[in-house]
């Protein structure tokens, strides 16, 4: 290869780079998440062995309705017509604890409805110049009523960005 | 309308960048393409005789590409120089400064912030000189680069779609942000002592810690420093500095 022939391509790679730089100085809007949930599993205690231990397997709720409580208020923010077993739950940025409501099937009331109620430290985090800060959580503890909820396991007490972590698992009657 | 103008700019200025290069070829190239295979064993071995040559330079280089963003920008300025000096071997010794500043206001965050830099370094040269006067280079290279920089008190407002919206501050602080580069690029001697060199650079942030906190929108020198790795152009003009001392040169020489 000449040095003609380098040259010639470092000038056409410079151009390309020349091209895609000018194109991207300015700041971008915020395209990231800064919100991020409690994510939570349901399971379900079909029964016990004969040594008492429980027997759990995967479920669903029917129709669930989900919400939070703000100053002694109940605010409803998640309702399906269908089945589902994975819940994202926001927890306050402006208090360490937050209550929520939840009922498995709100076509039938005579199940009723469980209240959490999550304790938790918050983290300012920093996301993005574009995005600016969010809030991580790490639960402390959590207090729940027992109408359906049989118990509930803390698996991963950090609330971050990461989607994939699943933080807790509900086992219901 | 903003954008209008910066394409055309953009485009303005590639025009005169290629007609540049253009120009530069048209003087390159009847020495590299007429040579002969006498005459390429001869400039070999005249190249290899170039390390008893006579000329030492030191080339004093300004980033144009910095202005053009500059111009283009609406939160950043920066300005960038560099030294070198030819050691020996195609090694070129380098040192580069500049300085700069960003501000960032929007919904979310607003605050300030500026830095100066420095790196130290080298370049080594992918091209066989052709002879003492040719200076044109294809090269790669290494630094070492920090930053100090100032970043100003910072205010927020976090969105919260559920629970409502939270408004701060966040003192003031300094810190200092370093850095290794990985580069290449060329230049080529346009006129006798002036030079047009691109170059192209991956950098790689080495003390993360301080920058989790609140990442500067723009680190002149770096860029946006809440990427851990970034990639940078640079389109220098450069003007050089020519001395002789030592021994005299070979009597067999190409040009």
């Amino acid at each position: 290869m000449t040095n003609l022939q380098i040259r010639s391509i470092f000038f056409a790679l410079s151009f390309f780079c020349l091209c895609l730089f000018s194109c991207s100085t300015n700041i971008q809007p915020c395209s990231q998440p800064t919100e991020f949930p409690v994510h939570m599993h349901t399971s379900q205690v079909v029964g016990y062995d004969t040594n008492h231990i429980a027997i759990i397997r995967d479920t669903v709720m029917a129709k669930p309705v989900i919400g939070f409580v703000r100053n002694d208020t109940a605010y409803r923010y998640a309702f399906s017509s269908q089945t589902f077993s994975d819940f994202n739950m926001f927890l306050s940025t402006l208090s360490d604890s937050t209550s929520f409501f939840i009922s498995p099937d709100s076509t039938n009331t005579t199940l009723g409805y469980d209240t959490l109620t999550f304790y938790y430290s918050r983290q300012r985090q920093f996301i993005s110049n574009s995005c600016g800060f969010g809030y991580y959580f790490n639960i402390q503890s959590i207090r729940t009523t027992h109408n359906f909820i049989d118990s509930i396991l803390i698996e991963n007490t950090n609330v971050t960005n990461n989607a994939s972590t699943q933080n807790l698992r509900l086992y219901i009657r | 309308m903003h954008q209008h103008k910066t394409l055309g700019y953009t485009f303005v200025s590639l025009f005169v960048m290629m007609f540049l290069s253009v120009t530069s070829f048209a003087q390159q190239a009847p020495v590299l393409d007429t040579s002969s295979d006498r005459e390429d064993s001869i400039e070999h071995a005249t190249a290899n005789a170039l390390e008893n040559k006579i000329s030492h330079q030191v080339c004093v280089s300004f980033d144009v590409f910095q202005a053009l963003l500059n111009y283009n920008s609406t939160y950043r300025e920066g300005y960038e120089l560099a030294v070198d000096y030819y050691y020996k071997k195609d090694l070129y010794l380098v040192a580069e400064g500049g300085w700069g500043h960003s501000h960032l206001n929007n919904s979310r965050l607003s605050y300030a912030s500026n830095n100066s830099f420095y790196r130290v370094g080298f370049n080594k040269s992918l091209l066989n000189r052709s002879s003492p006067k040719d200076w044109d280079m294809a090269f790669i290279g290494l630094r070492l680069a920090a930053a100090p920089i100032q970043r100003g008190q910072v205010t927020y407002t976090i969105i919260d779609n559920y629970w409502g919206t939270t408004n701060g501050t966040i003192n003031a602080t300094n810190f200092v942000g370093v850095w290794a580069e990985l580069t290449g690029g060329f230049r080529v001697e346009l006129f006798k002592g002036l030079f047009l060199g691109y170059s192209i650079r991956g950098k790689f942030l080495l003390n993360q810690k301080p920058f989790l906190t609140l990442a500067p929108i723009y680190v002149a020198g770096y860029g946006k420093s809440e990427k851990n790795a970034v990639f940078d152009f640079n389109a220098y003009i450069t003007y050089a500095i020519r001395w002789k001392k030592g021994r005299s040169m070979p009597a067999t020489t190409k040009k």
